[in-house]
C-alpha cells in the first residue's frame, strides 16, 4: 500500500520521501525510520498512532527539524528542510512550529503569559505587542484569570491550556502535539482534545498529534498508523464514520 | 527577550546566590589584597614621595634603595652643587631610632634630618604648627598618627618632650607624613639635630637631595652627577621604582599577596564554575525548550553569556563595594593603616579578572549549551 494518501485540497504541508533515520551509536545504533513516505494536509487534525517505539517520536522530531533524517528528504510548505543549515532550521521552526509537548516545557521562572509570550520574543516582536497577543490567546483558553500565575500555581489541565496557547502564539503553519492526553483521564483528554480542534485547526495549518490513546481517535480527520518505523495505514474520517 | 532571561536567572534564587557569592568573594579577596599590597610598597618609598619638590636623589654607589643608608663624607654635597645643571642639593639625615615619652611609652621610629636652612623634605602636609617651627631649640615635627599611638586618646598638642638616645625633643610641628613601611612614628627635626640626636660614624650624610635647573631634565643632570661624582644619582621616579622593585625581588611581600590574590581567583572561579554548571545542568531541558521554540545556537550562547555577565555584575559590584568600604573605614587618615587605599586602575583591573573569571567558569557550561539537543524536550536528556 502507498501509505501516502490524497489530498482534501491543494499541495501537502508536509512531505516526507524515503526517510531513515538511525539513533544511537556504534554497536547501537539502530534503524528507527525504514525509507518512510508520508504526507500531511493543512486543515486536517492528522493523528499519528502506533504502539510505544514504532518510531511516533523521531518521525515528528525528524519533520519539526530537531532531529536531521539520516536518508531521505522532508519538505515543510515547500522548503526542503535539507537545504537549510543548522540555523536556518531553527529559525524556520521558530517562525512556522508550534509543539505541544507531553510534559509541556513550560518556563517555571515565567508567568503563564510570559510563557506564551516567549515564541513572539523570539520572533523579535515587541514585548507589549506579545503581551498583548498572550493575554488575548489566555483569555480565549478561559485562563484570562491565570495570566499571572506560575507554572507550579497551575494545575495540569491549566498548564497544558498555557502549552496550547504558546505553541499558536505565533501563529505557525504547522502544529505538532506529542501525547497531549496522556498524563489525562478520559473526560480531561476529550476537553483537551476538543481544544486542540477547536483553536488549532485552521485551513492554512497542519496540525499532527501523536498518540496512542485510541479515545481521542475520534477527533482526527486523519489517522497515519505506524509500527515499526513504517507506515502501516491510513485511515481518514470518512471512512471510519462508514465503518 | 533580555526580560525573560533576566527572569530565567533569578528564578533560580539560590544558584544565583552561590553564584554572586563566588564573584563578590573573589572580587573583595583580590581587590582588598591588591590595594594593601600597592599601599605597602606606596609606603616603601614614603620618604620620596614626601619631599615632593625635590628632582634628583644621590647617594653612595652602595645604596640600592631608600632605607639602606650608607653615609656619605659632607664633602660629597659641595661636589654634587659643583655639577653643572644643579639648581640646588641639600643634604637628609635617615635613621632609624626608638623614642620615649615622659610616661615611658617607647616606638620605633623614622629619623629624618632635613637641611638646617631651606628644610627642604618635611612633609608639606602640616596639621599643627608651621614648618618654620622647625628651627626652635630641639624642636621636632611628629607625624599625627605617630603622635596617637605615643600619646593615645589626647588632643593633638605641640609643645610636648620627648626622649630621643637620652636628649630632649620638643615637638612644634605636628605633620601628615606618607606612613613609613615599618616604623610607627616618623619625625623630621633639622639636619644638625638629627645627627646629634643618633649616633653615628664619621660619615653622617645619608641622602643628597637636587633640583635640577628648570631648562635641563632630571634625567640627563642625575646622570652627570654620577659621571662627575663617582656617587649613584637617580630622579625621584626612578628612585621609587628602585625601591618598590628591591622589596619585590628581596621579600616574601609578593609572593604573600599573590598567593591570596591567586587563592581568591581560583576559590571564586571554583565556586562559580560549578554553581553555573549546576545551574546550566538543571537548565538544559529550558535551554533545549529554548532552541526548539526557535532560538538559535548562537543566540541563546549570548543570553547565557548574559546571563554571566549579570551575575558577575552584581557579584563585582557587591565584591568592590566591600572592598571599598574596607578602605573608607579602616585605613582612616588616622589609623595604622592610612595610606592604603582601592585606586580606579585596581578597581578596574579586578573587574577585567573577574570578567575573564565569568568566561572561564562559563566556558565548559557554554559548550553543553551549544550542544544542547532540542530533542530532550521529547526524551528528556541525551
Amino acid at each position: 500500500m502507498n501509505p501516502t494518501s490524497q489530498p482534501l485540497s491543494g499541495p501537502p504541508a508536509i512531505v516526507c520521501r524515503e526517510v531513515v533515520k538511525y539513533l544511537g551509536r556504534r554497536k547501537f545504533r539502530t534503524e528507527v525510520l525504514h525509507g518512510l513516505d508520508l504526507d500531511v494536509y493543512s486543515g486536517q487534525m492528522t493523528l499519528l498512532v502506533g504502539p510505544s517505539g514504532c518510531g511516533k517520536t523521531t518521525l515528528i522530531s525528524t519533520i519539526a527539524g530537531i532531529l536531521k533524517p539520516d536518508k531521505g528528504s522532508i519538505t515543510l510548505f515547500g522548503t526542503a528542510m535539507a537545504e537549510l543549515g543548522r540555523r536556518r532550521i531553527t529559525r524556520f521552526r521558530g517562525r512556522n512550529v508550534g509543539l505541544v509537548l507531553q510534559q509541556f516545557h513550560l518556563f517555571p521562572a515565567l508567568t503563564a503569559a510570559e510563557n506564551v509570550a516567549v515564541p513572539l520574543l523570539v520572533l523579535h516582536q515587541g514585548a507589549r505587542q506579545a503581551q498583548a497577543r498572550a493575554a488575548s490567546l489566555l483569555q480565549g483558553l478561559g485562563l484570562a484569570a491565570h495570566a499571572d500565575k506560575y507554572p507550579r500555581e497551575l494545575s495540569v489541565g491549566e498548564q497544558q491550556r498555557v502549552a496550547i496557547a504558546r505553541a499558536i502564539a505565533h501563529d505557525p503553519r504547522l502544529i505538532i502535539c506529542d501525547e497531549p492526553t496522556a498524563a489525562l483521564d478520559a473526560a480531561s483528554g476529550r476537553l483537551v482534545m476538543q481544544l486542540l480542534r477547536d483553536v488549532t485547526v485552521k485551513s492554512d495549518r497542519a496540525v499532527l498529534v501523536v498518540t496512542h490513546d485510541h479515545r481521542i481517535f475520534g477527533f482526527a480527520d486523519r489517522i497515519i498508523h505506524m509500527d515499526d518505523g513504517r507506515i502501516t495505514r491510513i485511515t481518514e474520517s470518512t471512512e471510519r464514520e462508514a465503518a | 527577550m533580555l526580560s525573560i532571561v533576566i527572569k530565567m536567572l533569578f528564578g533560580e534564587r539560590v544558584k544565583v546566590l552561590g553564584l554572586v557569592f563566588g564573584v563578590a568573594f573573589a572580587t573583595l579577596l583580590v581587590a582588598q589584597q591588591a590595594g594593601l599590597f600597592v599601599g605597602l610598597m606606596t609606603r616603601s618609598q614614603n620618604v620620596i614621595a614626601d619631599a615632593s619638590d625635590v628632582d634628583i636623589w644621590v647617594m653612595d654607589p652602595a645604596v640600592e634603595y631608600v632605607d639602606l643608608i650608607r653615609p656619605m663624607r659632607e664633602v660629597e654635597l659641595y661636589r654634587v652643587r659643583g655639577v653643572p645643571g644643579v639648581a640646588w642639593a641639600v643634604p637628609l639625615f635617615k635613621a632609624g631610632t626608638s623614642v620615649k615619652t615622659p610616661e615611658g611609652r617607647t616606638k620605633s621610629a623614622l629619623l629624618l634630618g632635613v637641611d638646617d636652612a631651606t628644610l627642604t623634605g618635611v612633609s608639606p602636609r602640616v596639621v599643627m604648627g608651621t614648618i618654620g617651627d622647625l628651627r626652635r631649640p630641639d624642636a621636632i615635627a611628629i607625624d599625627r598618627v605617630g603622635y596617637m599611638q605615643l600619646w593615645p586618646g589626647e588632643p593633638l598638642q605641640l609643645g610636648k618632650t620627648l626622649d630621643l638616645n637620652d636628649r630632649r625633643a620638643v615637638v612644634t610641628v605636628i605633620t601628615d607624613a606618607a606612613p613609613a613601611f615599618s616604623a610607627q612614628v616618623i619625625i623630621h627635626t633639622r639636619y644638625s639635630l638629627a645627627v646629634s640626636f643618633v649616633p653615628t660614624g664619621r660619615n653622617q650624610l645619608s641622602f643628597i637631595l637636587a633640583k635640577a635647573t628648570p631648562d635641563l631634565d632630571p634625567g640627563g643632570v642625575a646622570r652627570a652627577i654620577a659621571a662627575r661624582t663617582g656617587l649613584n644619582a637617580y630622579t625621584s621616579e626612578d628612585f621609587s621604582w628602585r625601591t618598590i622593585r628591591y622589596y619585590l625581588k628581596n621579600t616574601g611581600i609578593p609572593i604573600s599577596f599573590a598567593t591570596t590574590i591567586l587563592l581568591g581567583i581560583v576559590v571564586g572561579s571554583a565556586i562559580v564554575g560549578l554553581t553555573f554548571n549546576m545551574f546550566v545542568t538543571d537548565n538544559l531541558p529550558q535551554y533545549a525548550m529554548l532552541k526548539v521554540i526557535g532560538v538559535t545556537g548562537g543566540r541563546l550562547i549570548g543570553l547565557v553569556l548574559l546571563q554571566a555577565a549579570i551575575v558577575g555584575l552584581i557579584g563585582y559590584a557587591i565584591g568592590i563595594g566591600f572592598a571599598a568600604l574596607f578602605f573608607e573605614y579602616a585605613c582612616t587618615p588616622t589609623s595604622a593603616l592610612r595610606g592604603f587605599n582601592l585606586p580606579w586602575w585596581i578597581a578596574s583591573g579586578v573587574a577585567a579578572t573577574v570578567a575573564l573569571l565569568i568566561v572561564l567558569s562559563t566556558l565548559t557550561s557554554l559548550g553543553r549549551v551549544l550542544f544542547a539537543q532540542p530533542a530532550m524536550v521529547f526524551w528528556g536528556k541525551r
